[in-house]
């Protein structure tokens, strides 16, 4: 049983806060992302979920004890580093071995956990390896059955996937999914990757300067985005975030008038809608403006413009073709448009 | 830079490639022309003519001297000396890298330092002080070869100790008489005769008067007492401390790091000025220590009264090792500085201790700064005047400042070429360890550099 | 790291250097304006030897030192404010060749001897050594990969060797009848006697700190070298950059921190010249600050040393290297606080 607590954390250095005030509750077995651009504090947080950062305010608590005042060592957690902290004098299979023979585990089962932890990321044909001799693909593995070997309570994982190739982040992000799975560990993951993030987590935090936006699924937050940061971060192409005037249910905007939107609200706001969700037509639209450039994607095309004070993106069919400079009407439907308020951010629910 | 963009000019490359020739010239000289002195009579090393210098005629004629079958067989062993740790050196150092292995020979070596100190220096709490220390290296570098193929840094230390002696004592006790033995039977065959009759004046009677009829081998040892407690004290503080100044980003580490940089800056003439007096009447100083109930007896297990600390090599080795502490430091950090921050914080986490991260995970991928900066301990200790000249009496004096009183006794020529053999062998280890250590001098040279 | 694991790692350094750096230095500044002595009492000792027909007594008054209940000597020490500075600026001499217009008459004073010696040498030495250092390595730089190893590891010896042994490998090619010595003589046909001349000795020690530091500067420039971006190079070239022109705006200003840096460790080690005085024996003819302090340091012929002397000339000394150091200071500072 791990469940994390923290409760008020906060990380200071002289004048400047890298974490503000935060709380947060992690349950058993939970496959837990901090998700932010970089300098959010995300993994501060975890730094100081392992030890390796004091909290200048605030509890952390894994299963149930407070742990503030522990060393990183008895802390029992595991950690992946963003470029692995291999021991680079040592082969793989004593570098997987390291774990236990600090913490003094009797010496006769280190050959069957090794070899356990070594079968699960697959590096049988490398154990006398030195990491200088493996590639990043496979330092990485070396890095989790390092972090696997000794079962700990907690995996935190900082952005292990960042150094490795599109190609293979692909398929080491399915394995993670898979060990953490069959492991059932709490696990505490940090990226600013959006993909990462939404085909991992159970829940995702979504962080910024040093706050949380949202906490949530990652359907929820992609479906209900609680503020503008949010919406603008989370997908591909992000969000498009308009700014106009909405009264009595019709938003109007520079080259936009999308009506029959389900609110009361009145005054200045920040309309946003997906790609994905809306359309190109030559005759006729809610957005009527010229095509600033089109990118071919393969399945479809993004045509983007210019239009209420933004550039937005639009999805059209693959066969789609204009020149740039070619007038172009795009359809919003009011159902799939998100409100923000043009001050603050924040959602304005209908 | 030498693909056809960068080409240069043929004038440019003359010009370049004779300046370097120059300067080798330059550089080399001065000592080349010290060695060829010294293995030659006064009558040679102070001819008129230059070339009389180099082939000594007289001293061919009195002493004998070197053929070309000498320098053709010397010139072979040497050059096996200089391949033998290429083909074996790491089966040597994976040998002494074993547990025991070391542990023996660490003994050993021990014991005759401990023998050396206590019978040829009458003092007994440097030795027992010196041996705490050394069992702090050892436990500090660890023996980090256990399942490693490299053999960490002692075995390679006790590999290399091993090999100078053991080739040390082969050049000293074979080859004089496989020369001579190789030469008599040579002159009994027509033709090869000629390569075997000496060409080049040439002897050691100097170098046998100065390190045995004048006790040079005294200095030398002092020499080596000293800069091994200044190399291991030194290392042995400075690791500690360069490795948490290089991970602290406080305000306390950098204006300890300033500060280090104004103690660097500061003319030793100026400490000794401080030390010479409390150091003449330590006695005095230190006796309410003695005195004092539950130090005063601990104490009293070393020596039964208060050292007086002029003249001792202990002393020596503490001054010299503070003095050296701010540039030790200061390369030592900027080389942890080099080492990824993961690397201990992965070992935090994996279950060490601030400590155990440092010696179990650092240290064994820090060697190559360690031994780097340990050279340079070793050439301010070694290389030093100014502090042996004022702290130690002439019993206890080391190498460079016994020179002097070869040089200021120059009445006759026979004395001046004698204090020129002096001064070669002071040169002649550093000679070496040069042409061991090439590429960690540099990278000692240049690591203070990096980060300006 | 955790504070108290920062102080445990650094604590034996920090130690290290109070007791045998800071607190020295303090017992220096202490020192120079405190004057100890041995405590003297006149006593009447009468001795008597046998005579006829009485003893033959005598009373003399003799000084003896007077000693404490354990039988050591009592000394008494009393503030003397600047005396040992005064004696060792002299500044009446100073003044006074000052006001009868021959300044040059203050050279007289070891101090100031010392003084003139020690800067004009810091501040002659200093192009030589950057340029042998900068020209050396820009050769290194250009010659064939084979050639650089053997010229890195001939100039390393001039740069390793003993300081003092250096110097007398150089001034036995000098002194007397020295090599160099008949060979100028040869050329100029006649008899001269290098050691003789002060200026002479002066420049030969000159000449020996630049062929023991520049190797340094050398191995300093050249690592740098290693490092200027091709890049930049190659657009100066496509530019139309002259060789000269891509030293003088590419090549300079990438090395500029290093030439900063060697420069600097070249003012800290060249302000405690010292070494070379002892090797060329030239004591009697020039003499630097540190020199002056270490004569002061040397026993007398009854075996005193006249520590209040040195430690006044210390602490002169020391105004010198803050003045060196306080740039760097000053820009670390900067650094820090920015």
């Amino acid at each position: 049983m791990a469940t994390i607590t923290l409760r008020g954390v906060t990380k200071r250095w002289g004048q400047f806060i890298g974490v503000k005030s935060l709380d947060l509750e992690i349950a058993d077995r939970e496959f837990l992302v901090l998700l932010g651009p970089s300098g959010c504090g995300k993994t501060t947080t975890m730094r100081m979920v392992a030890g390796l950062e004091t909290a200048s305010e605030g509890d952390i608590l894994i299963g149930g004890k407070r742990v503030n005042d522990l060393e990183p060592k008895d802390r029992d957690v595991a950690m992946v580093f963003q470029s692995y902290g291999l021991y680079p004098n040592l082969t793989v299979w004593e570098n997987i071995r390291f774990p236990l023979k600090v913490r003094k585990v009797d010496p006769s089962t280190h050959t069957e956990r090794v070899q356990r932890a070594v079968d699960m990321v697959e590096l049988n044909d490398f154990v006398h390896r030195k990491p200088a001799e493996l590639s990043g693909g496979q330092r990485q593995r070396v890095a989790l059955a390092r972090a696997i070997v000794r079962e700990p309570t907690v995996f935190l994982m900082d952005e292990p996937l960042s150094n490795l190739d599109a190609k293979l982040r692909v398929s080491t992000r399915a394995q993670i999914k898979n060990l953490q799975h069959r492991l059932a560990t709490t696990t505490i993951y940090v990226t600013h990757d959006q993909i990462e993030a939404m085909t991992l987590a159970d829940r995702v935090v979504v962080m910024n300067a040093g706050a949380v936006q949202q906490v949530g699924t990652p359907i929820e937050i992609y479906d209900r985005p609680a503020n503008t940061f949010v919406a603008g971060f989370i997908g591909s192409p992000a969000m498009n975030l308009l700014s106009g005037e909405i009264s009595e249910g019709v938003f109007t905007g520079d080259k936009v008038r999308i009506e029959g939107l389900a609110t009361n609200h009145k005054g200045p706001v920040t309309l946003g809608f997906r790609a994905e969700d809306s359309g190109i037509s030559t005759a006729a639209g809610e957005i009527s403006a010229q095509v600033y450039s089109l990118e071919l994607l393969g399945d479809c095309t993004i045509v983007t413009m210019h239009a209420g004070g933004a550039l937005l993106s639009v999805k059209a069919p693959k066969e789609f073709r204009a020149v740039i400079g070619d007038p172009v009407h795009a359809t919003v439907s009011a159902a799939i448009c998100h409100l923000f308020d043009a001050t603050t951010g924040e959602r304005i629910e209908p | 830079m030498s693909d056809t963009t960068m080409r240069q000019p043929f004038g440019l490359r003359i010009a370049s490639v004779s300046f370097l020739i120059f300067w080798s010239f330059l550089a080399l000289f001065p000592l080349l022309w010290i060695f060829t002195m010294s293995f030659k009579l006064p009558l040679d090393a102070f001819s008129e003519s230059a070339l009389d210098v180099i082939t000594g005629p007289i001293t061919r004629e009195r002493r004998g001297g070197i053929s070309i079958l000498d320098i053709c067989i010397a010139g072979a062993i040497f050059y096996a000396i200089l391949k033998v740790p290429g083909l074996f050196g790491r089966r040597a150092v994976r040998f002494f890298a074993r547990k025991r292995a070391g542990l023996a020979v660490l003994g050993v070596a021990y014991a005759a330092w401990l023998y050396v100190l206590v019978t040829g220096f009458g003092v007994t709490g440097p030795s027992v002080l010196g041996a705490l220390f050394g069992g702090l290296l050892v436990w500090l570098f660890g023996f980090s070869g256990e399942d490693d193929d490299e053999g960490g840094l002692l075995g390679t230390l006790l590999a290399a100790v091993f090999y100078v002696l053991a080739a040390g004592a082969g050049l000293w006790f074979v080859l004089p008489p496989l020369l001579s033995a190789v030469d008599s039977a040579a002159l009994q065959i027509p033709l090869v005769d000629y390569l075997a009759h000496p060409l080049i004046g040439a002897t050691t009677e100097h170098y046998m008067s100065v390190w045995f009829d004048r006790g040079f081998y005294r200095n030398f040892l002092n020499t080596m007492l000293v800069t091994a407690g200044v190399t291991t004290v030194s290392l042995t503080v400075g690791t500690l401390a360069g490795y948490g100044l290089a991970r602290s980003t406080s305000t306390v580490a950098f204006w300890l790091l300033i500060l280090a940089l104004v103690f660097r800056a500061l003319p030793h003439s100026v400490l000794v000025t401080g030390y010479l007096p409390p150091f003449i009447a330590s006695r005095d100083i230190l006796q309410p220590l003695w005195d004092a109930p539950i130090i005063g007896s601990f104490l009293g297990l070393f020596t039964a009264t208060p050292p007086t600390l002029y003249g001792q090599p202990v002393a020596v080795i503490a001054v010299l090792v503070s003095i050296n502490q701010p540039f030790t430091i200061w390369m030592l950090r900027s080389f942890f500085q080099s080492i990824p921050k993961e690397l201990d914080e992965a070992a935090r986490v994996d279950g060490c201790s601030d400590m155990e991260a440092f010696r179990r995970v650092i240290m064994p991928v820090m060697w190559p700064g360690v031994v780097t900066t340990g050279l340079f301990s070793f050439l301010l200790a070694y290389n030093d005047y100014l502090i042996c000249s004022l702290l130690l009496n002439s019993q206890n004096q080391t190498m460079v400042p016994s020179i002097t009183q070869f040089f200021n006794s120059e009445t006759t020529t026979t004395d001046q070429v004698q204090a020129v053999a002096a001064a070669v062998s002071i040169t002649a280890p550093l000679f070496l360890l040069v042409m061991a250590f090439q590429k960690q001098i540099v990278s000692g040279l240049t690591a203070g550099a990096v980060k300006g | 790291m955790r504070r108290q694991t920062f102080w445990k790692f650094v604590g034996p350094s920090i130690f290290l250097m109070v007791l045998f750096i800071a607190l020295p230095l303090a017992s220096v500044f202490w020192q120079s304006f405190f004057h100890s002595v041995p405590s003297v009492e006149s006593v009447e000792v009468e001795t008597c030897s046998p005579g006829f027909p009485t003893q033959i007594c005598e009373t003399v008054l003799k000084s003896r030192a007077v000693l404490d209940e354990n039988g050591r000597p009592v000394t008494t020490t009393h503030f003397v404010g600047l005396d040992f500075y005064r004696s060792v600026v002299e500044p009446d001499v100073v003044w006074q060749a000052f006001s009868s217009g021959n300044p040059a008459a203050i050279l007289r004073i070891d101090f100031w001897r010392a003084l003139r010696f020690t800067v004009t040498f810091t501040f002659i030495t200093l192009p030589f050594v950057l340029g042998l250092g900068l020209a050396i390595a820009l050769a290194v730089n250009n010659s064939t990969a084979r050639m650089r190893g053997p010229i890195i590891f001939v100039s390393l010896l001039p740069y390793i060797i003993t300081p003092v042994i250096g110097g007398i490998s150089i001034y036995w090619l000098f002194v007397g009848d020295g090599i160099v010595t008949r060979l100028i003589e040869a050329m100029l046909d006649r008899n001269i006697a290098v050691m003789t001349h002060g200026w002479a000795v002066e420049a030969l020690m000159m000449f020996y700190r630049v062929w023991h530091i520049a190797p340094f500067a050398f191995v300093i420039f050249y690592a740098g070298l290693q490092g200027v971006n091709r890049d930049t190079l190659e657009s100066a070239m496509i530019d139309g950059a002259s060789r000269f022109e891509r030293l003088r705006y590419v090549i300079i200003p990438h090395l500029l921190p290093l030439i900063v840096f060697v420069t600097l460790i070249h003012l800290m080690d060249s302000y405690r010249v010292f070494e070379e005085i002892v090797a060329f024996n030239a004591q009697s003819q020039r003499i630097s600050l540190q020199w002056l302090t270490y004569d002061f340091l040397q026993p007398d012929d009854s075996g005193n040393r006249a520590i209040g002397r040195a430690s006044a000339s210390s602490m002169l000394t020391m105004i010198g290297i803050v003045l060196i150091i306080l740039p760097v200071l000053r820009r670390a500072w900067r650094d820090h606080r920015a």
